[in-house]
């Protein structure tokens, strides 16, 4: 099941990265946000509009839409 | 191994302590903060230790040595490290495996390495644990000094990594099928094809993971999540804390700095009054005295707000903020990353345009380098500063805070036009690393200060004291190089020929000082004020001096009165006449106003034009005038019908290249 709803304190893995360019592939992929890997989601801010969630036990900010791309599915 | 004249680059992933480390052992004093991108540029030290001799270098964090991100201080990190003899790894112990990733690339340079682990009281491990995870030579940061870095260094060398790597099925195959590549070039090449940069990724990650399974350092806690983010992420409260953060701060550096301003220079004034005496070279060195005595007013505002940026810097609450800014930045073609370079623009304009660096693509790179120059930046805070006591006592911090608003407008305006105009915006991701907060360490705080301060005294004094004796010699002699009256000097004659051009802000011929101290402030922008002193002075249009008793009680009572103003937004005090003669308030906000957008200062522009080349940097100096004789003279006039026909008509003429543009493409 991808692109499902989002929730606080779950653990996630990443499916594949749907972005647009090259650029943004290499800088995701640099971050830690590989296919494969799993992610845990921490809290919404601003109303669902960023997340925070931590991969590689390093917490990052992330938009909605950036987080969307992630294809996350849940495992946990 | 041990290797002599060698450089030593110390590289690692942003926010690892690089620079720190940097200045421990070299007992340099670099900047440093808690957030991803404080370091922008290579730093540089040549030491001697056990009889060899080494050139210590220091680089902006990279995630990856491999893929093709567009950011400068990446390109620049590359570069060193291609050049460098010994590369010495430095890695956080809080986030192990993400930081061994990178370690793990190092190795494919196949250059001697050596790893230095920061912040292990901060986690779970030992530092033998660690040794038994990561190959190779591996130090701790604490209480790490030059020679037991250098004897370290005796067992450093090339490891060859495709023994202990992981990578995943088929990846072998391809790798082998790139003959007579280096091993850095193959990583490249795959990273090209298809799924490739995936595949060497996870590679990485499990080659890491697996070296720190076989060490037994598995973390097994998760991270601590600080509530903090409750308050200041919150989607009302945290626009309302950070508004009051920054006013805490405008109003703290704008009625304790100038009170405490006040109170030196009129300390120094007293000392050079004594000097009337002395014929001449008396009357020129009283004046120099005065722009001197400006120059030092601005210490005590200038340590304030360095003191409170650092705070900020230090807290780990800046790269929250770049969360909270995103999304009105993102309708500008920026990203929230864009944030940072301004906050530090609220301290300098150079170091802002450098930060700019670490933003990805060059189309967002001129963009925020392009909204710095209106960043009002400290100098221009000291003249703010000393004209709001002067012609709006009590209400100077609310009208400092007006003009830093008007000035980000401005940027933000500037950036949205030029984007409409080019269609630039091509979507910087955020992704952001969020630090752990941290109480910030007094005594860190108070040496950032101090070198920032000593900075100014050792720099912009230098030129505070030649541009106020070159002015107060301009001003005391004619074209016949005679002793005349300051009125009918070089300086007041070449003024008053270009005063007319300055009627739109209220100034004539009776206020040729204000105008010749405009000019000085291209050079740099603390030196409108204190030229402006220095005339006044020659002028006679200054009060005597305050006795040091008056001095010292107008100060107690300006700091007792402090904490009232900040609840009232405002602060007690009266009008003085120092500037009387030149402005009215109605002149001296528009003055005010020109200084905040008119030309940036000469080192600005220098690194304007290094930075993103000479056509943007004379785009900036022209369209930064442009907008500072426009809003200047509504300052001063009101805005009228042909202000409003005019922003009409560029509006429509943006939308109609727009249109043509469209269809063109169409």
């Amino acid at each position: 099941m991808h692109n499902e709803v989002i929730r606080p304190g779950v653990t996630y893995r990443i499916v594949r990265l749907l972005v647009e360019s090259r650029m943004q592939r290499d800088q995701m992929i640099a971050q830690g946000f590989v296919p494969g890997q799993e992610v845990r989601v921490i809290r919404s801010l601003l109303r669902g509009r960023y997340w925070v969630i931590e991969v590689h036990g390093r917490l990052m900010g992330l938009r909605a839409s950036e987080i969307k791309r992630l294809q996350l599915y849940g495992i946990e | 191994m041990a290797l002599n004249n060698s450089k030593l680059l110390f590289v690692g992933l942003p926010n690892t302590g690089k620079t720190t480390l940097f200045n421990q052992l070299t007992g340099a004093s670099h900047k440093t903060g808690n957030w991803s991108g404080v370091t922008v540029a290579t730093s540089r030290q040549n030491i001697n230790c056990l009889g060899k001799r080494y050139e210590l270098i220091d680089t902006p964090g990279i995630l990856s040595i491999y893929d093709e991100v567009d950011q400068v201080d990446y390109q620049l990190s590359r570069r060193e490290i291609a050049q460098a003899d010994i590369l010495v790894n430095v890695i956080d112990a809080r986030f192990l495996q993400r930081d061994m990733v990178l370690g793990l690339q190092l190795r494919f340079y196949q250059k001697p390495m050596i790893t230095i682990v920061t912040y292990l009281p901060d986690s779970h491990l030992t530092i033998e644990q660690i040794k038994g995870v990561i190959p190779g030579v591996v130090v701790g940061a604490e209480a790490l000094t030059l020679p037991k870095l250098v004897a370290a260094l005796e067992g450093v060398s090339p490891l060859c990594m495709m023994d202990l790597m992981e990578w995943p099925i088929g990846f072998n195959k391809i790798w082998q099928g790139l003959e007579g590549m280096s091993p850095l070039a193959k990583l490249k090449k795959i990273c090209l094809q298809e799924n490739g940069d995936v595949l060497i990724a996870e590679g990485f990650y499990q080659t890491a993971a697996t070296l720190i399974d076989k060490g037994g350092c598995r973390k097994l806690q998760s991270t601590v999540v600080n509530d903090w983010d409750s308050f200041t992420m919150h989607p009302v409260w945290g626009g309302v804390i950070f508004l009051a953060i920054i006013y805490v701060m405008f109003a703290t550096t704008v009625n304790l700095g100038s009170a405490f301003g006040d109170c030196l220079s009129g300390l120094v004034m007293l000392l050079f009054g004594q000097l009337y005496h002395w014929g001449l070279s008396g009357v020129i060195l009283q004046s120099i005295g005065s722009g001197i005595a400006t120059g030092i007013s601005f210490l005590p505002i200038l340590a304030i707000m360095y003191g409170f940026l650092n705070l900020l810097e230090q807290s780990g609450y800046l790269s929250r903020v770049v969360l909270l800014t995103d999304g009105l930045l993102t309708k500008m073609g920026l990203s929230g990353h864009a944030f940072i370079p301004m906050i530090l623009g609220f301290g300098c304009n150079v170091s802002a345009i450098m930060a700019t660096r670490t933003g990805s693509g060059i189309k967002q790179r001129q963009l925020t380098a392009l909204m710095m120059p209106f960043i009002s930046c400290s100098a221009r805070l000291s003249i703010f500063v000393i004209f709001a006591g002067e012609f709006f006592p009590k209400h100077g911090g609310i009208i400092v805070l007006g003009l830093y608003v008007l000035g980000i407008l401005s940027g933000f305006a500037t950036v949205s036009i030029v984007n409409y105009w080019n269609n630039t915006a091509d979507g910087e991701p955020l992704s952001i690393h969020l630090p752990s907060y941290q109480v910030p360490r007094f005594s860190l705080v108070m040496k950032s200060v101090r070198i920032r301060i000593l900075g100014f005294i050792k720099g912009a004094m230098k030129q505070i004291v030649i541009i106020a004796a070159i002015f107060a010699l301009l001003a005391s002699v004619d074209f016949s190089m005679s002793r005349v009256l300051p009125t009918e000097s070089i300086l007041a004659a070449c003024s008053q020929t270009v005063a007319p051009f300055f009627r739109f802000m209220g100034l004539d011929s009776e206020s040729w000082p204000a105008i010749a101290a405009l000019f000085s402030g291209l050079v740099a922008k603390e030196t409108v004020i204190t030229t402006l002193n220095t005339l006044s002075h020659m002028s006679g249009s200054v009060d005597d001096p305050m006795g040091l008793m008056d001095l010292l009680v107008e100060l107690g009572q300006r700091v007792v009165a402090f904490p009232i103003s900040l609840i009232t937004f405002g602060e007690e005090g009266s009008m003085n006449g120092s500037y009387a003669n030149y402005f009215s308030q109605a002149s001296a906000l528009s003055y005010m106003v020109f200084i905040l957008l008119y030309f940036p200062c000469i080192s600005t522009l220098v690194v304007m034009a290094r930075e993103y080349g000479k056509k943007l940097a004379v785009m900036s100096f022209i369209w930064s005038t442009v907008l500072a004789v426009w809003f200047s003279k509504i300052a001063y006039l009101g805005i009228g019908y042909y202000d409003i026909a005019l922003l009409l008509s560029g509006f429509l003429a943006i939308r109609y290249y727009r249109g043509y543009c469209d269809a063109d493409a169409g």
